[in-house]
């Protein structure tokens, strides 16, 4: 029988992409679940500005970035190079069957983060409001272009992939986040963790993605979750 | 239309002023700006203009907003004409002529760095006639403290958007309690609930900025 390991062509392999934000394919249905939540139309004012700042932002670039590591679960706890990690049940459940994780950051990086934060929010509301939730779709954007990339490659081994799990959510304490980094490289992308653990430039994002033969992806149910307000939360 | 009354239509809809092509509807009409101004110079009391026109507005689009038939862009065209309007007010609150209903101090909870939600909620609270003190985000017990010394008989808001964080807010609601017993905490943040906010002790939640004002204003009424 052949080892996941020996299937894994690379073990500890650390990539890191350089992404145009134009690649990730940003358009006004993308800012939906933030400018209309309920789906109510969208006043043809703030679609010209969405549209004028998408064509502006689309000339930056972004980075992302992983490392696949081996790991294990030990009880309830996930050990990924003697590092222990207590990610909660939900998530120690969804990753008893990888052999493997894929530890990944995104960030849109200072020059794009300043760049998003060009409008005085006192004097130009919408507008500052509009280029902050592009932010966010393009950072969110990037996260998925990652969990695509691991998912599709890991595929050509045979192998399959678990959802996108993070600090932060579900019983994940965010804090955890050093200890994530610390499986990272120095100075990853340039994030740095302030004391409590959040990200800076602050649109970035990190997790983990599950690998192993018998790993698998999970729609998340919103029925379970107490975020009766979330936007992304299916009606 | 009477004035206040055109006042009111103008928050509500977003309309700026004249140069401001929002709403489509409303191109090249007079708009907050001039509108304030034109009250103001008439002779009508700053403080009418405020209560009976400003804050007026926006309270309809609060309520709008609740709603869910409008969403945070209009909501901001509403907020920036408030605050062009009230920028003709200024000079009567340095006066006081015109005044505050009271301070509030608001922050994301340590831990976190969602703010959208917490910059709505103190945007409504600033249109409806509050003094805000924004401590930011990544807010702990400390920071609260200093602000509640600083501005004794303020309300204080708290937002939370993770889980795992959430909870930090019990421990900063004991703190300031034991500081002023009778301090007046809210909280908010998509996953709070009525239930976790009873069982943090915290006086008020509410899923959305409308409940904060008329909880805040409600407050008001029986100081009064
Ligand atoms: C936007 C967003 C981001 C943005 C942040 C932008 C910003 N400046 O806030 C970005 C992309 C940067 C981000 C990053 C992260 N995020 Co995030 N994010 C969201 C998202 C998509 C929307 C939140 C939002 O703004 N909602 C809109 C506002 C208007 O709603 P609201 O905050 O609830 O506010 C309303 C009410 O609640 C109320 N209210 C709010 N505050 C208050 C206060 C008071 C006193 C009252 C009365 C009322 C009140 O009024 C508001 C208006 O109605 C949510 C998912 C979701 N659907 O909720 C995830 C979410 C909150 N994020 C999450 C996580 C985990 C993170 C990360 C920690 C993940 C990671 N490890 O990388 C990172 C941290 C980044 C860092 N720098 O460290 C999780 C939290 C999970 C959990 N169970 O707790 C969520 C739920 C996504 C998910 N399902 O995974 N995020």
């Amino acid at each position: 029988m052949i080892e996941v390991a020996e299937i894994l062509d690379v073990k500890n392999i650390t990539e890191e992409i350089k992404l145009k934000v134009s690649d990730l394919d940003i358009s006004v249905a993308d800012l939906k679940e933030y400018l209309s939540p309920t789906g109510e139309e969208i006043p043809q004012y703030f679609i010209d500005i969405s549209n004028e700042e998408i064509s502006k932002l689309n000339n930056f670039y972004v980075s992302a970035g992983y490392t696949i590591l081996p790991a294990t679960t030990e009880v309830d706890l996930l050990k990924i190079s003697e590092e222990y990690f207590n990610v909660g049940k939900e998530i120690i459940d969804q990753l008893r069957k990888a052999e493997y994780v894929a530890v990944y950051a995104v960030t849109v990086g200072n020059e794009l983060e300043n760049e998003l934060l060009k409008y005085d929010f006192q004097t130009q509301m919408s507008e500052a409001y509009i280029v902050d939730i592009i932010g966010n779709v393009i950072v969110e954007k990037t996260a998925l272009y990652i969990q695509n990339k691991v998912a599709v490659s890991e595929k050509k081994k045979s192998l399959k992939t678990t959802n996108s799990l993070s600090p932060g959510n579900c019983g994940w304490d965010i804090i955890e986040q050093f200890k994530l980094f610390n499986l990272l490289p120095d100075n990853f992308l340039g994030i740095t963790l302030n004391n409590s653990g959040m990200m800076y430039p602050s649109k970035s994002l990190s997790g983990m993605i599950g690998i192993g033969k018998k790993a698998r992806f999970l729609h998340s149910d919103c029925k379970t979750c107490s975020s009766k307000n979330c936007v992304y939360r299916k009606k | 239309m009477e004035i206040l009354e055109k006042i009111a239509h103008c928050v509500e809809f977003g309309k700026i002023n004249k140069k401001s092509p929002y709403p489509p509807n409303m191109r090249n009409e007079d708009g907050a700006d001039e509108y304030v101004k034109e009250a103001l110079d008439s002779g009508i009391e700053p403080n009418d203009v405020l209560k009976e026109g400003l804050m007026i507005g926006m309270n309809k689009i609060g309520v709008k907003f609740r709603a869910n038939t409008v969403f945070v862009p209009q909501v901001l065209m509403s907020a920036k004409s408030m605050s062009v309007g009230m920028a003709h007010l200024r000079p009567h609150f340095i006066s006081g002529a015109v005044q505050r209903k009271g301070k509030f101090i608001i922050g994301t909870i340590k831990g976190d760095l969602h703010d959208i939600g917490k910059n709505l909620v103190a945007m409504m609270l600033e249109g409806n006639g509050y003094e805000v003190i924004d401590l930011g985000v990544d807010v702990g017990a400390d920071k609260f403290l200093e602000a509640q010394k600083q501005h004794p008989g303020s309300l204080i808001g708290m937002s939370a958007l993770l889980t795992t964080t959430m909870t930090n807010m019990a421990e900063v609601i004991v703190e300031l309690k034991k500081v002023d017993p009778t301090q007046k905490v809210f909280v908010g943040g998509a996953p709070l609930s009525q239930e976790f906010c009873d069982k943090i002790n915290a006086d008020y939640y509410a899923p959305d900025p409308q409940g904060v004002i008329e909880y805040a204003n409600s407050l008001l009424q029986l100081a009064s």
